[in-house]
């Protein structure tokens, strides 16, 4: 008899501390068994917390310079700026400096920083699942360096699914991180035609006798899951009537690839103020969306059997 | 190193947008507050049913109640931002079943007026103008016309139509609707300017003249001016009763709340753009309204005013609106009185689409979280919209616009209900810092007063406010709910008020238990994952 499985599945926690600690609690939570992060686990901002001469630390957190003293106001201002998905940096009035100044030293204390929070959820991913059997997935996105791949290899308990199709037993899974283009030329941007060209030879992988589970970072275009404000050149925000003007900005080759497939069930992130279902042919697409900033983990839980999705819910953890 | 000089650094990566400006939320705030139409309902309804009561001090009640719960929202929106707005605030912070309560009672009173601006439209709007260009032009079959528009049954079809319109507006795309949004405001904005500087223009020695000469080639009397009431003594109780009518337009400063950052500042931008927009239509009412009384006179609008109900006093079909009036002053001019008649159609219907599009988000946003069917939440293959979801709230519009142009509801009546929503979210406001500690110290807004979150406060003086406003609209005369009794001659909307909330609750509950028969538990839609 096919088991019942179920998958709880988020994206766009980018570098949130607390988001990252919610997925790990996500399985026992929720009673799923798989757990998948779609793109986009790392941050977009360090925020120096620079140590004067008299002992005090400042760093600018939500718009303002806050101070701290004691060791417990340090504590706490670091914690303030990790619950935002930001990346604490200690140091002195010197090495500010230097961040401030040159622009290639501030990339590498970045990527340092980045990837050394990254091993941190890592250990504790190891710790947390170790021995549960639930079975824990997390690809890199488009905002992800590629140093990230190297230091998911170090994790005993999480499986980077990107740009491979993984067998679950009851259903496999079909990994892609990379997006098409954005006005922000982050890391992993492919051409549609790349796109379309790396899905083919990943469809190479796929078991066709065994329900599919497609999870690319970028959802597909034009199915109201990719919707996003239109930017003009400088990033800023067009609106008319005062709202935000929504434009389709998901991938043609992600969408030619789930009609022509059809697997059960297609899971995305990538656009945050995107929460939503649809259905492409017999497809149900989901992207949950991403809070990342407020503290919320928001994801979705989907129940599978006998290769159908049964159920399906939006959650805000 | 000064402290304005620590920086934070970001790196390239998705969404890092520039963020909304305040002119933009601004704008968004004040799309929502009629000042066209509240205007004209402050001059149509206080000088007659309110006596000795102030109009400007009226206005300036409503604001000073409306501002501390715009503050209440724009904290909200830099607290948690791109949320779904107080849904969700009151979801996270009381409790889901509240959260869905409240929001299942704005949604409500939403669709209410949907169908009641509709109704609006013919009533208010294009019989008016018609009216104003039939006596410019001396043409009785666009005078006749104007007075087809107050019959209820021809409000009815054109009501149908506009819903109809929008609905099929809304189906082709949201953008669509704000493009024609952004003329169709321009176009109001530059009415409402047009008349305060004509009404200051305009002679009011000769305005009793202009006015029984306008009157009576409307098909009215010879000398409307005669029926003038002089105004009584001040009486405060009545200016206090009275601000429902500017609270009408002024409560609603708070859409912005749906428009949200990444990168958390601190949010000028939405702490200026909302009490912004109370401030600034408060204002303009002032302005408008005060250059239309000092053309006009007191005695004059209170004779309009005290025949609203009775314009066969006038000898008319229906009693003017501001427009009209000012228009008045320059007899024969045809182009004053399109440009007035015009602009000020756009006002009649505003709340028409902006409350149709918040009432499908929120179908959206409760079948997401498994509290309506899935279908609600399904969008065209074509045009990414919502079809079903706007077929009900173009339903539940409609209904309402019947049940209106029957007599059975009427225009303020649902208010107390309405505001019962924003009493929840103020609530919310003074415990949030407590209930969601974590989010509270890390968001913009984790000031202290004496120790006390701002926020608290804030919540605390909103609350008082509201309870004073659902004071007003309970016990005022003419639109408070207490007096439905008598004008409506039973308890229905009383009824219909503890209904809406009744039944909300009733929905969330029912649709848990079915959820659950599925496997689904509603209840985890909004349960925070343990991080440790």
């Amino acid at each position: 008899m096919a088991r019942t499985s179920s998958i709880y599945f988020v994206a766009d926690i980018h570098g949130s501390d607390v988001c990252w600690r919610k997925f790990l609690n996500a399985a026992k939570f929720y009673g799923v068994d798989t757990i998948i992060v779609g793109g986009d686990v790392t941050g977009k901002a360090l925020v120096p917390m620079i140590e004067r001469r008299d002992g005090r630390i400042e760093a600018r957190v939500a718009g303002r310079v806050q101070l701290a003293r004691t060791a417990a106001e340090v504590a706490e201002l670091e914690a303030r700026i990790r619950f935002n998905g930001f990346y604490p940096y200690r140091c002195d009035e010197a090495s500010y400096e230097k961040l401030d100044a040159d622009p290639a030293h501030r990339d590498e204390v970045f990527t340092g920083v980045m990837a050394d929070t990254l091993r941190s959820w890592l250990r504790l991913a190891d710790e947390r699942l170790k021995g549960t059997g639930i079975r824990a997935l997390v690809m890199p996105g488009n905002d992800d360096g590629w140093y990230v791949d190297d230091v998911l290899t170090e994790s005993a308990e999480i499986i980077n699914s990107d740009g491979r199709v993984l067998d679950l037993g009851e259903f496999q899974v079909l990994g892609f991180g990379p997006s098409n283009r954005t006005p922000w030329h982050t890391h992993r941007e492919l051409d549609e035609s790349d796109i379309a060209d790396r899905l083919v030879t990943l469809e190479a992988q796929v078991d066709p006798a065994k329900p599919l589970v497609v999870a690319t970072h970028v959802p597909p275009y034009g199915t109201g899951i990719d919707v996003a404000p239109k930017l003009r050149d400088d990033l800023s925000v067009v609106t008319e009537g005062g709202e935000p003007v929504m434009v389709p900005v998901g991938s043609t080759a992600v969408r030619d690839f789930i009609e022509r497939t059809q697997p059960m069930l297609s899971l995305h992130g990538h656009i945050h103020e995107s929460r939503g279902a649809t259905r492409l042919g017999q497809t149900l697409a989901i992207n949950p969306g991403s809070a990342y900033s407020t503290g919320a983990l928001y994801g979705a839980i989907v129940t599978l059997k006998h290769g159908k999705v049964l159920s399906h819910q939006l959650v805000t953890g | 190193m000064a402290l304005r000089d620590v920086k934070i650094f970001t790196r390239q990566a998705t969404g890092l947008t520039k963020e909304i400006g305040t002119l933009d939320t601004f704008i968004y705030n004040v799309n929502n507050q009629n000042i066209g139409i509240g205007v004209a309902f402050v001059l149509l309804f206080i000088p007659g049913f309110y006596a000795g009561a102030d109009i400007f001090q009226s206005m300036l009640i409503a604001a000073v109640l409306a501002l501390p719960m715009a503050l209440v929202y724009a904290f909200f929106s830099a607290a948690i931002p791109r949320s779904g707005g107080d849904y969700v605030y009151i979801s996270r912070t009381l409790h889901p079943l509240l959260g869905f309560v409240a929001s299942w009672n704005w949604v409500f009173w939403m669709t209410v007026y949907v169908g009641v601006p509709a109704a609006y439209f013919a009533q208010y709007g294009l019989s008016g103008m018609f009216r104003m260009l039939g006596v410019a032009t001396t043409n009785t079959g666009l005078i006749d016309l104007g007075n087809s528009f107050v019959n209820m049954d021809v409000t009815l079809v054109v009501g149908t139509l506009l819903i109809g319109f929008f609905a099929v507006i809304f189906a082709l795309g949201t953008r669509l609707y704000f493009r024609l949004q952004n003329v169709v405001f321009a176009i109001g904005m530059v009415g409402i300017a047009l008349a305060i500087a004509l009404a200051f223009l305009g002679n009011s020695a000769e305005f009793a003249g202009h006015f029984d000469a306008y009157v009576a080639s409307a098909g009215g009397i010879a000398n409307a001016s005669s029926l003038a009431v002089q105004p009584a003594p001040y009486d405060s109780l009545q200016t206090l009763y009275s601000s429902t009518w500017p609270q009408f337009i002024v409560l609603f400063a708070i859409t912005s709340s749906f428009l949200g950052g990444e990168v958390r500042k601190a949010r000028v931008s939405q702490l200026l753009g909302m009490p912004g927009g109370v401030i600034f239509v408060t204002i303009m009412m002032f302005l408008l309204a005060g250059s239309v009384a000092q053309l006009v006179g007191q005695p004059i609008l209170g004779a309009i005013s005290a025949n609203y109900w009775s314009p066969d006093a006038l000898g008319l079909s229906f009693v003017p609106t501001y427009n009209e009036v000012v228009g008045a002053a320059y007899p024969g001019n045809v182009v004053v009185a399109l440009l007035l008649g015009f602009t000020f159609v756009f006002w009649t219907y505003v709340w028409l689409p902006i409350n149709f599009l918040a009432s499908t988000r929120a179908l959206l946003a409760w079948s997401l979280d498994g509290l309506m069917p899935a279908r609600v939440s399904e969008v065209s293959e074509d045009r990414h919209t919502p079809t079903v979801a706007i077929i009900i709230v173009a339903v539940m519009g409609w209904i309402s616009l019947f049940l209106y142009t029957r007599g059975i509801i009427n225009t303020l009546y649902g208010i107390f209900g309405w505001v019962l929503s924003f009493l929840v979210c103020s609530i919310a406001a003074m415990v949030f810092p407590y209930r969601l500690k974590t989010v509270f110290e890390s968001s913009p807004v984790n000031w202290r007063v004496a120790g006390i979150p701002l926020m608290s406060i804030i919540g605390a003086v909103a609350t008082v406010a509201l309870l004073i406003v659902e004071y007003i609209w309970w016990a005022d005369p003419v639109n408070g709910l207490d007096a439905t009794t008598v004008t409506l001659g039973d308890d229905r909307m009383k009824i219909l008020t503890i209904l809406v909330l009744a039944t909300g609750a009733a929905w969330y509950l029912g649709a848990r238990f079915i959820q659950a028969q599925r496997g689904v538990r509603i209840e985890r839609a909004f349960a925070e994952i343990p991080p440790e």
